[in-house]
């Protein structure tokens, strides 16, 4: 459904103020997002001074400083804090990324921090990903391959056919490029969105998998696939440097191909 | 959880205020948009003109009047933009749909490309029409 504007009460308002401690040498301003459950309020926009002369140097770094030393109620996911885990993927300066690999340099001017974008808010930075969970298994994300591997063992892979897998099998499944994807914020429900469709591919790609015909038929509906419409914002903001969008046009071109046969 | 899920806002999204403006979603709404100002606009004026000159000198006469005024122009020369944008971004799409300019400096090179050519093709055709 193409909504436009928020509804009324998930409108961000105007939060709290809590000002640089005195002495600091290099403020900056970090707006962030806050929803509280709890509450029954409108979410809110909360203003934290930090000194970066004594904070990490990534965006990672200073939410929890806030959360250590300023806000302990500020809520975000993250563990690896170097960009192999997708936790703590959000919203920072108008695009998708992730916080722990995102330097605070890189922003100019006052640090706009909110969760991912068109999602359902469990609390303040925490988006509920159950949806983008449900698609991913509903792609079925496993080697289909009925057939015994010569051997018994294990079933061989030339380097070159190794090669097709590179840009595909290190997506973390962080959600940046999906909640980027404009056809994804108006048709998530039907539309499975950049990741979960270059998730489907990396399959597709693999030498040793016997099963394209049943992962392109799931995609013969006007929605699965086919409301990606080469917008592009998945590959701009891909914090791994990957190329969904394209991932999606080998797809289409497979469906093609399946067509004329 | 204290919290039904269906309570739960949406987090804030929209392209501008929320999500920043790049070349990619730009000329993506760019796209939709000419292409409904040709639908909506061009393709009715295109074909008044038509029906125009098929009436008679007169009624030709009427129409070629009502273009050579500023509003008329202004309608001429948008639609002219549309055209040309719109045309050139399709040319970017059909590549895009035989798998190739997928590399983001490609994007960004292809997309800039279409900008300039746009105004560049729009302010030849214009001078030749002059």
């Amino acid at each position: 459904m193409l909504q436009i504007r928020l509804s009324k009460e998930a409108r961000p308002v105007k939060g709290k103020h809590f000002p640089a401690p005195e002495g600091a040498t290099r403020v900056r301003k970090f707006n962030v997002y806050r929803w509280d459950p709890d509450n029954g309020e409108n979410p809110r926009i909360d203003t934290y001074e930090l000194d970066l002369d004594d904070c990490g140097p990534m965006v990672l770094d200073a939410i929890i400083k806030i959360k250590n030393e300023v806000d302990a109620t500020l809520t975000f996911r993250r563990s690896c804090r170097e960009g192999i885990c997708g936790s703590c993927a959000m919203n920072i300066d108008g695009t998708n990324t992730l916080a722990c690999t995102k330097p605070i340099e890189d922003v100019s001017g006052d640090v706009v921090i909110n969760p991912l974008p068109h999602m359902p808010v469990v609390k303040d930075l925490v988006p509920d990903l159950n949806q983008f969970y449900r698609q991913y298994a509903s792609i079925r994300p496993w080697l289909r391959n009925d057939d015994v591997p010569e051997g018994g063992r294990e079933r061989r892979q030339a380097p070159a056919e190794r090669e097709k897998l590179d840009g595909l099998y290190e997506c973390i499944l962080c959600a940046c490029c999906s909640t980027a994807c404009p056809s994804y914020w108006w048709n998530g429900d039907k539309y499975l969105g950049p990741a979960i469709l270059l998730q489907a591919y990396r399959w597709l790609a693999d030498s040793r998998d016997d099963d394209a015909e049943g992962r392109l038929e799931q995609f013969e509906d006007a929605y699965s696939l086919y409301r990606c419409h080469t917008i592009m914002n998945c590959t701009a903001t891909c914090p791994k440097g990957l190329n969904p969008a394209k991932a999606i046009a080998e797809t289409k071109k497979m469906m093609l191909a399946r067509k004329g046969r | 959880m204290s919290s039904k899920p269906d309570s739960r806002p949406l987090s804030p999204y929209m392209l501008g205020p929320y999500y920043r403006f790049q070349i990619t979603s730009l000329l993506s709404i760019s796209g939709r948009l000419t292409g409904l100002f040709l639908a909506v606009v061009t393709l009715p004026v295109a074909l008044a003109w038509l029906l125009a000159l098929a009436a008679g000198p007169d009624s030709f006469a009427t129409v070629k009047a009502l273009f050579s005024g500023w509003c008329g122009k202004a309608v001429l020369l948008v639609s002219m933009l549309c055209l040309v944008f719109h045309t050139l971004n399709g040319i970017r799409h059909l590549a895009w749909d035989t798998g190739k300019g997928f590399e983001m400096s490609t994007v960004r090179a292809s997309g800039w490309a279409v900008i300039i050519g746009t105004f560049l093709l729009t302010a030849l055709a214009w001078w030749w029409a002059s």
